[in-house]
């Protein structure tokens, strides 16, 4: 697992090493949590290895949205107050929890799971796309709001998408992007300016 | 300190911790750089909407002797490609470009012909759109630019003529097309076509070079070849994930 002999190698350093295997962690990182680690109180050791287990073989993905759940439907696909007709499509689970804090929308999710990456591998196929296809195919979606980020492969992954949905009779939408707030012209890129000018708007 | 400015491109971006960003760009003087953009996920005023993938950029950083990475201390756009945003085979086209720049490179060594063609590749890609030649031009071009071309017009040991049959040994480890006699012994082979077709994408410019077209059969046999070279001359043995990417999405393209 951590590409070591885990009975040769002493308890501090196999901690260590399957620390620095988390994303963002370096090895001084790594040290001072697996240092934390062993000063901390049993219980708190206790409910961090329960946590980590029980996340890892409750959680599984839901089977309309691709969002994690312990259960066969995530909360948001089995709420029946939520407007089925409408689905908003995030690269990642982080993103739809920062849609559902502002409380602006009461629609549907579905999760990719990732973005088009050509330097990292990441195909049409690796990503939860097919399964968005087949969700709209079985019927009772008007509409698709695509929320992939919008950095290059976000784009590319948003054109992607209009094309693989284009003729199934849906609208799609692309969430907005121009100025942000509190943003300056001045320190603003050609991109986002083109983006803020062809999107701009009446004001009522 | 090492404080550098000057025109870059951008080859690979990665987060680093929850506010940075971790780029390698390609610069004229400094070759290949690995520098760390503070709080660039964050700052609304110092890299917004600069550092994404590809981008042409001016930029001004600093590198301290013995430290791994430098620090981006700021950074605009010259240019930006709008085409690798919309469509997602341009976009692995580029990658690949990239990407073998990025493995062809190394720190610290001047690379301002290699830098120069990145961006005219990148240019006339987003001018001219995807096409199934790309990867194959991007392979040759960029060996000719750092000196392992395959040679394939005369014989690559003695510099004889090539004998007029429809395939032509050849040998990596010796630099290309072998004639009969410096031959002896040699298993690959290349039609004479699929030669002829590189050897008129090594000699054209690049906005020529998207419209050649490869036959079916030939489109492999080239693919082969200059994998082939590219694996002995650069060591590459391995895929790039780029060109993974793009057989994935469509083989001829890859």
């Amino acid at each position: 697992m951590t590409g070591v002999d885990e009975k040769e190698c002493d308890p501090l350093e196999l901690l260590t090493r399957v620390f620095k295997r988390l994303p963002s962690i370096g090895p001084k990182s790594a040290q001072r949590l697996s240092l934390f680690i062993l000063r901390a109180p049993d219980d708190y050791v206790r409910a961090f290895s329960q946590a980590l287990e029980r996340a890892r073989t409750r959680t599984r993905l839901c089977s309309l949205c691709c969002d994690y759940t312990e259960e066969e439907l995530c909360p948001i696909c089995s709420d029946p107050r939520r407007n089925k007709k409408t689905v908003c499509v995030v690269e990642q689970p982080t993103d739809l929890r920062a849609i559902e804090k502002t409380n602006e929308y009461n629609g549907m999710y579905h999760v990719l799971h990732g973005a088009l990456s050509p330097l990292n591998a990441v195909s049409p196929a690796d990503l939860k796309i097919k399964e968005l296809v087949d969700r709209v195919k079985k019927g009772g979606i008007e509409e698709i709001i695509i929320a992939t980020n919008a950095d290059t492969e976000g784009d590319v992954t948003a054109s992607y998408l209009m094309e693989e949905l284009k003729g199934l009779g849906l609208k799609i939408t692309r969430i907005g992007t121009g100025m942000p707030a509190g943003g300056e012209l001045e320190y603003t890129d050609p991109i986002t300016l083109t983006r803020a000018l062809s999107n701009r708007k009446v004001i009522d | 300190m090492l404080r550098t400015k000057g025109e870059a491109i951008l080859l690979r971006s990665k987060p680093s911790g929850e506010n940075d960003l971790m780029v390698t760009l390609l610069h004229g003087t400094r070759g290949k750089v690995l520098l760390l953009a503070r709080h660039a996920l964050k700052s609304r005023k110092r890299f917004l909407g600069s550092l994404e993938l590809f981008n042409h950029l001016e930029v001004e950083f600093t590198e301290r002797a013995g430290v791994f990475f430098g620090i981006l201390e700021s950074s605009a756009v010259i240019d930006a490609f709008p085409l690798f945003r919309k469509d997602s085979v341009a976009f692995g086209q580029a990658a690949y470009a990239c990407e073998l720049v990025e493995t062809a490179t190394r720190a610290g060594e001047p690379c301002r012909d290699i830098l120069d063609w990145l961006l005219d590749f990148l240019v006339t890609l987003n001018r001219i759109g995807p096409g199934t030649t790309w990867s194959r031009v991007a392979e040759l071009k960029l060996l000719d630019h750092i000196g392992l071309a395959p040679g394939l017009d005369r014989c690559s040991v003695c510099g004889g003529e090539l004998a007029s049959r429809a395939r032509q040994a050849y040998d990596v480890a010796r630099g290309g097309v072998l004639c009969d006699v410096c031959s002896a012994g040699g298993t690959n082979h290349v039609s004479l076509g699929t030669l002829k077709t590189l050897s008129v994408i090594r000699k054209s410019d690049l906005s020529l070079c998207g419209r050649i077209r490869f036959s079916g059969k030939a489109a492999q046999e080239a693919k082969n070849f200059l994998g082939d070279f590219l694996r002995y001359h650069m060591n590459l043995d391995y895929p790039l994930k780029s060109k993974i990417f793009l057989e994935k999405l469509n083989p001829r393209f890859g």
